[in-house]
């Protein structure tokens, strides 16, 4: 059977609900799973059904959320970030020395913070696209350096932040918490510009096919690197919030983030080889694993039984759910 | 053809001088810096060469040696596998609770070995058969098993290293510690096999080419799975040596390997994107980084330059190769 290429355009847009339900599997099934989660976690324990712990779980994943948004962008372009999770700790742990030492205004610590992450994303980005490094290695390597860089700020819990900091995470509106809004503002932003602008169409390409998209024009380099410093940036805000809940440096803040990040947007259908997913699905995924612990701890599974029981949940969905390599 | 042209074409063909540094930097960077490391230590950290550090560096280069070995098998199918550490550490709580509970050696071994070969079948078959990213797969099993060891120990240090395990580790014949004889036979059997036989063949194929490998009969399922048990099982044996060398087990055990194993791999020379490398390189790749490691403790500095170290180290060797691999597609 041959079609126009019109013809073609309209079946891709308008297509039969079945090949719609095939593009975005991954979506649904993640918001199949968190509905499903809620609706039996709710009927279990009812306080977990309430609304303010509806407004906890999502404050619970904010900064979980923010990495994830940067991850998706450098996924999306074809790369992916190791060093977000000691982005954010020596990021975090650099404001709260700041702060305690000195007496420049918060606004511009914060603001100070931002551009540091940003810079190391710029670094991962510079390397990776002008020198043609391996982006899994570089940012490896970049998660060790700023290990080291963190671990020199201090190696112990230090610097309790200014009232301004808790003032920030607890401000509310009615129930709903101001830090809550800004993080639903942020993922609505994210998800403008990677579907609705110019750039957003660019990193698509870049990650489907890098020759195709140098050959449409578009600055692959440019385009590249620019995940990469969104993705800092996401960190460092990310780091600045795990702060501002904890209240003190922590030398362990933002374990793990990397990991997290990265199996949150390979949940939320993202793939991994890059220019495949929606960044709907990876907020999906971000509250499934946020709500799993928040889950865990309603139900009073012990703390040292939540990772096996959480990796068994992911290891059965993974191998169920068949992810979608390169074609 | 005249002989200018002749001339014209020979003159093309040789590389420029920067090229020539980089393929010469990629070929021999790790070797070189392994060297110019241990003449340094000859001129500011004498105590270096103290028969005790020597015989640590020696060990602590064998057990990531060892782990580094499997991981590089992986590596060559394009594979990465970041359950090592959990690995390493499950087979060291295996190893201490066979002591306490009195249980004998082949016991404890064949629990050791039957988890391993369960890790590295898992992991082969998530990958293979499910076609879930390396990363992904290898990561989830890591947090199963570093999760069911955390269920397990309830974050307990484990106790100490039954004896013959701590003979292992702080044995020696002739001088040479027996974890570096174990690394050395390891190396040279793994060296021959993926020198000699077909199964090496396959593997570098698997990891040059994996569709044109399907497409001339090579049994990628076979070779896939069999590098990730293959991993695994080193993965243990490595485990046996880092218990058994510091003769006591807690939750901390094997921490790094994870990082520090495909770190080592890649400063060796051998690529991420599969199918390049070799065994001498991830050799010199443990040893680099253990020396490194090693000297910033001998030396006195902040343990926080350990990490910032082996992070330049590796940003520098994926560097290099990232320039080697962009002139050769260049000038292709």
């Amino acid at each position: 059977m041959t079609l126009t290429l019109a013809e073609r355009v309209a079946r891709t847009r308008l297509g039969p609900p079945s090949s719609w339900l095939r593009r975005n599997g991954a979506v649904v099934f993640v918001y199949l799973l968190v509905v499903v989660l809620y609706a039996v976690a709710a009927s279990i324990s009812p306080a977990f059904g309430r609304p303010e712990n509806l407004a906890e779980i999502l404050r619970q994943s904010i900064a979980l959320g923010v990495v994830t948004i940067g991850q998706v962008y450098v996924l999306l372009g074809g790369g992916i970030d190791m060093s977000v999770g000691m982005t954010a700790r020596v990021v975090g742990l650099g404001v709260a020395v700041t702060m305690g030492a000195t007496t420049i205004p918060p606004i511009l610590v914060i603001v100070l913070g931002l551009a540091v992450g940003a810079a190391i994303g710029l670094l991962n980005g510079v390397l990776i696209t002008r020198i043609g490094a391996t982006p899994f290695i570089v940012t490896l390597g970049m998660l060790g350096v700023l290990s080291g860089v963190a671990l020199a700020i201090t190696d112990g819990p230090t610097d309790v932040v200014p009232d301004f900091f808790f003032t920030m995470y607890d401000a509310a509106i009615g129930p709903v918490p101001i830090a809550v809004l800004v993080f639903l503002l942020i993922w609505a932003a994210a998800w403008f510009v990677l579907n609705r602008t110019t750039y957003g169409r660019n990193v698509y390409a870049v990650g489907g096919s890098a020759d195709v998209a140098r050959l449409s024009a578009i600055n692959v380099h440019r385009t590249r690197t620019l995940t990469y410093v969104i993705s800092g940036v996401c960190a460092a805000a990310a780091g600045i919030f795990l702060l501002s809940r904890s209240g003190v440096g922590d030398p362990g803040l933002g374990q793990g983030l990397e990991f997290s990040s990265i199996v949150a947007a390979a949940i939320g259908g993202i793939s991994l080889y890059g220019g495949r997913g929606s960044i709907v699905g990876a907020f999906g995924a971000v509250l499934l694993v946020t709500m799993s612990s928040n889950i865990f701890d309603f139900l009073h599974v012990n703390g040292y039984f939540q990772q096996l029981v959480l990796g068994a949940i992911v290891l059965v969905g993974v191998s169920v759910y068949r992810t979608r390599g390169r074609q | 053809m005249t002989l200018s042209t002749a001339v014209d074409r020979s003159a093309a063909h040789r590389p420029p001088l920067a090229v020539q540094v980089v393929d010469w930097l990629s070929r021999y960077s790790a070797i070189s810096t392994t060297v110019l490391l241990l003449i340094v230590a000859a001129i500011v950290t004498p105590t270096f060469y103290d028969e005790t550090n020597l015989r640590t560096v020696a060990v602590q280069t064998s057990a990531l040696g060892i782990v580094v070995l499997g991981q590089m098998v992986v590596l060559l199918v394009r594979g990465i596998d970041m359950s090592v550490s959990a690995v390493v550490a499950v087979t060291g709580v295996i190893a201490t609770s066979a002591a306490g509970g009195g249980a004998n050696i082949a016991i404890s071994l064949a629990a050791a070995v039957g988890l391993a070969l369960m890790v590295g079948l898992v992991n082969g078959l998530l990958i293979t058969w499910r076609k879930v990213p390396p990363f992904i797969a290898t990561f989830i099993m890591f947090i199963v098993v570093s999760g069911a060891l955390l269920a397990y120990t309830k974050a307990q240090t484990s106790g100490s290293a039954p004896a013959w395990l701590r003979r292992v580790g702080s044995g020696s014949i002739a001088g040479v510690p027996l974890p570096t004889i174990i690394w050395i036979a390891m190396g040279l059997l793994l060296f021959g096999v993926l020198t000699r036989t077909i199964w090496g063949r396959y593997v570098y194929s698997v990891g040059a080419n994996p569709e044109a490998s399907r497409h001339a009969g090579v049994p990628v399922f076979a070779v896939t799975m069999s590098a990730y048990v293959l991993c695994a099982l080193c993965a243990l044996v490595g485990g046996l040596m880092y218990s058994g060398y510091s003769g006591y087990i807690d939750q901390n055990l094997g921490n790094n390997v994870n990082l520090n194993s495909i770190a080592a791999a890649i400063i060796g020379g051998v690529a991420f994107s599969g199918g390049r490398g070799g065994v001498l390189g991830a050799a010199v790749g443990a040893l680099l980084l253990t020396v490194l490691t090693n000297m910033v403790v001998v030396a006195g500095l902040e343990i926080y330059w350990q990490l910032i170290a082996q992070g330049l180290v590796l940003i520098f060797a994926v560097a290099i190769n990232g320039l080697r691999d962009r002139w050769i597609r260049d000038t292709a």
